[in-house]
């Protein structure tokens, strides 16, 4: 697989503020990578830089193998862009819309019709073709505005918080959207700060904070690269003073708390965690109510890593 | 892919509701204002009667057709003023014609009184109706004419002849620069004024033309800016665009002066039309030029665009209709660089000269304007990228 974006070591700054601090991504094609982080960590920044239409302090990017730059046309045309905001024309139709953003990208008449055409049957807009920007609900704008950004067959899409004020239906449905366009053969940028989203869709995910790449890796290698591989709640009335002290004894636990009549005992890894720790209820007598087990997000990679939740 | 960019702007001006309205719609409305209000005028100039005046004199035992006889000059005025129609004389003693004012039957009594140098006369009204203005300016213009001789006379008496020519120049002055169209309506000023003002308007639709063609300005903007098309093609194809909907909107609101109103325009469509097209391109160039260099939201850009361009108006005349004359004698050079004096000379000088120099002069000052803002604009324009987002 050949990569088609590398950032290395990327500088972004507005006056004193750090956007971008030695960034470094590679991208692989055919993945759909997630962007992860904060409101403010840079995730909307490497998207612009990587676009070429910000100004950066150091270091280089390149797409599809070339140095990417504002004039670089030739890269250009197979980029596709699904920004954050909704970026259309309220004046024009829905189809209006779509044909004009694709025909920044295809001269020909016909191909673009097609192309028109395909891109309102993948986003389920064929309803509303003749409506007005305006007239459409919030899930039906961003499909829109997803429409707009693929109708020309991009080979590499970035999608910057696509999902942005969706309700959960259409949400479902824009993610399903971006996997088969995935299948089709895109490679897909996605940056989020909904944790799940990118742990559904992304086959790789790169975890932001404060214009850093934290971590990097699939799902399953980020959750490896912290201490807590299970946690486990339990609600108990009335614990012993002595209950902590004797939890902590169990193998694979390094943390609990007791906290709001709930007993949280988080393991690092191991298996029949909650078996073993529902027997030493018994054999401890201590009465106990409901018992989960979960394991760790990505939030708590995030949280892990940074010391803050993903969405402070 | 320029035609494609082309098309789509026109759609989204003929779209824009808020630019059709104050380029579109308000014009219109202010034309009709404007027939509206001068026909009523036109109505009242149509029914203008002749002015009634009493001549007399103070002087007792004295006969005021007979003094009036005795100055050849001043019997000259009034028998003229009376064969063309403009004033209905009588002659009366100086009681009667007190009576004569005061009870309507003449709209001003002309008092004459014998001087060493020939006759002084004054004016005694009942009222101060139009009649009554036009009665004294008229008088007022005899006295400076016969002011002016009667001392060249007395000072200088071979100058005389060169100061009778002088006096006649001033007319023929008047004369030279004549109305063009031999049914050319003086209130066609206002139209043109209108013209003017629309063509200013037009700097609306170059500034929306910036706010969607900079990253920094809006989302659109920031979805084109990541396309393969190029800066060029975005600001040429919609810059033309632009202009095509101001035509488009000039040629509504001429047919609309002419067929709906009966406004006669003259027979100069084609100087009219030029100079629409070039003060167009003008009036666009000028909202370009606005969008890039005033740096900080549209809603702002817009504010002090329109701030700017109704103070440009105002002191073009275009509020105030005396505004572009005080300019002209206290800084002529500002009404030479002003964009919307030139436009509203341009126009004016199509209804009021028939010698083209002026508008000749317009129209290159509106190119040379166009050049440098469209050019400065272009270059700011064609940047590809920016500081943030």
């Amino acid at each position: 697989m050949s990569k088609v974006v590398e950032v290395e070591n990327l500088v972004k700054r507005y006056k004193e503020l750090v956007a971008l601090d030695h960034f470094n991504l590679e991208i692989e094609e055919g993945e759909i990578f997630g962007l992860l982080g904060p409101n403010g960590s840079g995730k909307s920044t490497t998207i612009s830089c990587i676009l070429g239409l910000l100004k950066y302090d150091k270091g280089s990017i390149k797409v599809f193998g070339k140095t990417m730059d504002a004039s670089s046309y030739d890269i250009k045309k197979d980029i596709g862009v699904v920004l954050q905001n909704v970026a259309v024309f309220d004046e024009l139709t829905v189809q209006e819309n779509i044909d004009y953003f694709c025909g920044l990208y295809i001269n020909d008449k016909a191909l673009r019709k097609q192309y028109v055409e395909e891109a309102i049957a993948f986003t389920g807009l064929e309803e509303f073709r003749k409506f007005q920007p305006k007239k459409l609900s919030g899930g039906l704008l961003r499909r829109l505005n997803i429409a707009c950004g693929i109708a020309h067959k991009p080979k590499l899409i970035f999608m910057d918080e696509p999902t942005v004020a969706v309700d959960p239906q259409s949400r479902n449905k824009i993610l399903e959207g971006i996997q088969e366009l995935n299948k089709n053969g895109a490679t897909i940028i996605y940056t989020s700060h909904y944790m799940e989203e990118v742990e559904q869709i992304c086959t790789r995910i790169a975890i932001m904070d404060q214009g850093k790449n934290l971590a990097i890796g699939t799902k399953e290698q980020l959750k490896d690269m912290i201490k807590t591989g299970e946690m486990i709640q339990a609600e108990i009335l009335d614990a012993a003073d002595d209950l902590i002290d004797k939890v902590k004894e169990l193998p694979h636990v390094y943390k609990a708390e007791y906290v709001d009549n709930h007993l949280k005992v988080h393991y690092t890894k191991g298996q029949r965690n909650l078996v073993r720790l529902i027997d030493f209820f018994k054999n401890n007598d201590v009465s106990f109510g409901r018992v989960y087990s979960e394991l760790p997000t990505l939030n708590d990679v995030f949280l892990e890593i940074t010391g803050k939740e993903l969405r402070d | 892919m320029f035609w494609h960019l082309y098309k789509c702007r026109v759609k989204i001006l003929l779209h824009n509701k808020y630019l059709l309205f104050w380029i579109g719609v308000f014009p219109i409305l202010l034309g009709t204002f404007f027939h509206m209000a001068f026909s009523e005028i036109t109505e009242k100039s149509e029914s203008l009667e002749t002015i009634g005046v009493v001549v007399t004199t103070e002087e007792n035992n004295t006969d005021a057709e007979k003094l009036t006889k005795e100055y050849e000059g001043f019997y000259s005025f009034i028998s003229t003023m009376e064969e063309q129609g403009y004033f209905e004389v009588s002659y009366a003693s100086y009681e009667d014609a007190m009576n004569v004012v005061s009870e309507d039957e003449a709209d001003g009594a002309l008092v004459l009184t014998k001087t060493e140098n020939g006759i002084d006369m004054s004016l005694v009204f009942a009222g101060s109706g139009m009649n009554e203005t036009i009665l004294k300016n008229m008088i007022n213009t005899y006295k400076y004419g016969e002011k002016v001789i009667t001392e060249a006379a007395m000072t200088n008496p071979a100058a005389l002849e060169s100061v009778i020519d002088e006096l006649y120049s001033e007319v023929s002055v008047n004369k030279e620069i004549s109305l063009n169209a031999k049914n050319m309506d003086i209130y066609n000023q206002y139209y043109f004024a209108l013209f003017a003002m629309t063509c200013m308007f037009g700097a609306s639709i170059g500034l929306l033309n910036t706010e969607h063609c900079q990253a920094d300005q809006s989302t659109v903007a920031v979805r084109r800016a990541a396309s393969p098309t190029k800066k060029m093609a975005m600001v040429l194809s919609e810059y033309l665009a632009a202009v095509t909907i101001m035509e488009l909107l000039f040629v509504i609101l001429a047919a609309y002066l002419v067929l709906v109103l009966g406004v006669d325009l003259g027979n100069r469509y084609g100087l009219i039309a030029l100079a629409s097209f070039v003060a167009s391109l003008l009036g666009v160039a000028l909202g370009y030029f606005f969008g890039v260099v005033i740096k900080g939201k549209q809603s702002a850009k817009e504010g002090i665009q329109m701030a700017v361009i109704l103070f440009l108006n105002f002191l073009a005349g275009l509020m105030v209709g005396n505004m572009k004359f005080i300019i002209e004698k206290a800084c002529p050079v500002f009404n030479r660089i002003n964009p919307a004096a030139i436009i509203s000379d341009c126009f004016y000088s199509i209804c009021a000269y028939d010698d083209l120099s002026m508008y000749v002069r317009c129209i290159i000052s509106m190119g040379i304007w166009t050049v440098l803002l469209a050019t400065v604009s272009i270059m700011v324009l064609r940047r590809e990228k920016y500081a943030n987002l």
